[in-house]
């Protein structure tokens, strides 16, 4: 098992370490395009929302992201410092009255990429799993 | 971080895409369309270098369709396998016209 963590202090524009993050594990461990196209969606969403909602773009609060490789699985953690959300109560993008919406995209992505999705600490914590074979 | 470039033939503005577009770079696309349809009636967007769109890239078109009911053409063309999985997932080619080609988008303004 290998597990490598980061922290990312909360800026908009450090979406770009995430980018570089999942591009080297690509490299290192050799995922597949399919499982490297879903990976890069469903965790710069969740990091994404880590900065803006949770941490509330406070760049002096952390995101922390951890990836966890097994043989069958890579999974990705990804933990802010703010007070969670209400993560069983979501509207369906994909309805009638929120598909022109602007937001309110990225968990559904998320939970559609990724083959396990589950939300701890108040949804401050978000766990992704996605099969390697 | 993405490339845009906006050029223009005859009466239709086509917009390239390159790199990604993820919550930070989408401000640059959303600035490239919004200035496109302030002015055009016809336009193309080339997705074919486009690594991945995030759920923000994909609210800057949404965010026009206004503009698209009210008379505008837009097209997009070129996504790539899983960039398309994205629209798709989400619903959103009943609101916007996708192309494979940039031939079968030029079809679709006419």
């Amino acid at each position: 098992m290998n597990t490598v963590n980061i922290d990312i202090p909360s800026l908009p524009e450090n979406i770009r370490i995430v980018e570089s993050f999942i591009d080297n594990i690509k490299e290192k461990y050799s995922l597949n395009d399919d499982v490297y196209g879903n990976v890069m969606i469903a965790v710069t969403e969740s990091v994404t929302n880590a900065i803006a909602h949770g941490n509330k773009g406070e760049k002096n609060k952390n995101v922390s992201l951890t990836m966890i490789l097994e043989d069958t699985s890579i999974k990705f953690t990804v933990t802010d410092e703010g007070e969670g959300f209400d993560f069983n109560n979501l509207d369906d993008p994909t309805s009638p009255e929120n598909i022109e919406k602007l937001g309110g995209r990225g968990i559904f992505l998320m939970k559609n990429l990724c083959d396990e999705v589950s939300f701890t600490e108040d949804g401050r914590s978000v766990a992704m799993t996605f099969y390697l074979s | 971080m993405v490339d845009i470039k906006t050029t223009k033939e005859n009466d239709i503005c086509k917009i390239v895409a390159v790199g990604e577009v993820d919550a930070s770079s989408s401000i640059e696309l959303d600035n490239a369309m919004k200035s496109a349809f302030e002015t055009e009636k016809k336009i193309i967007v080339d997705l074919s270098g486009l690594e991945y769109i995030s759920s923000a890239g994909l609210g800057v078109f949404v965010s026009h369709l206004e503009d698209i009911r009210s008379g505008i053409n837009l097209v997009l063309f070129g996504l790539s396998p899983s960039v398309l999985q994205v629209f798709e997932l989400l619903g959103l080619p009943q609101l916007i016209q996708i192309a494979s080609t940039e031939e079968e988008a030029l079809n679709k303004l006419n």
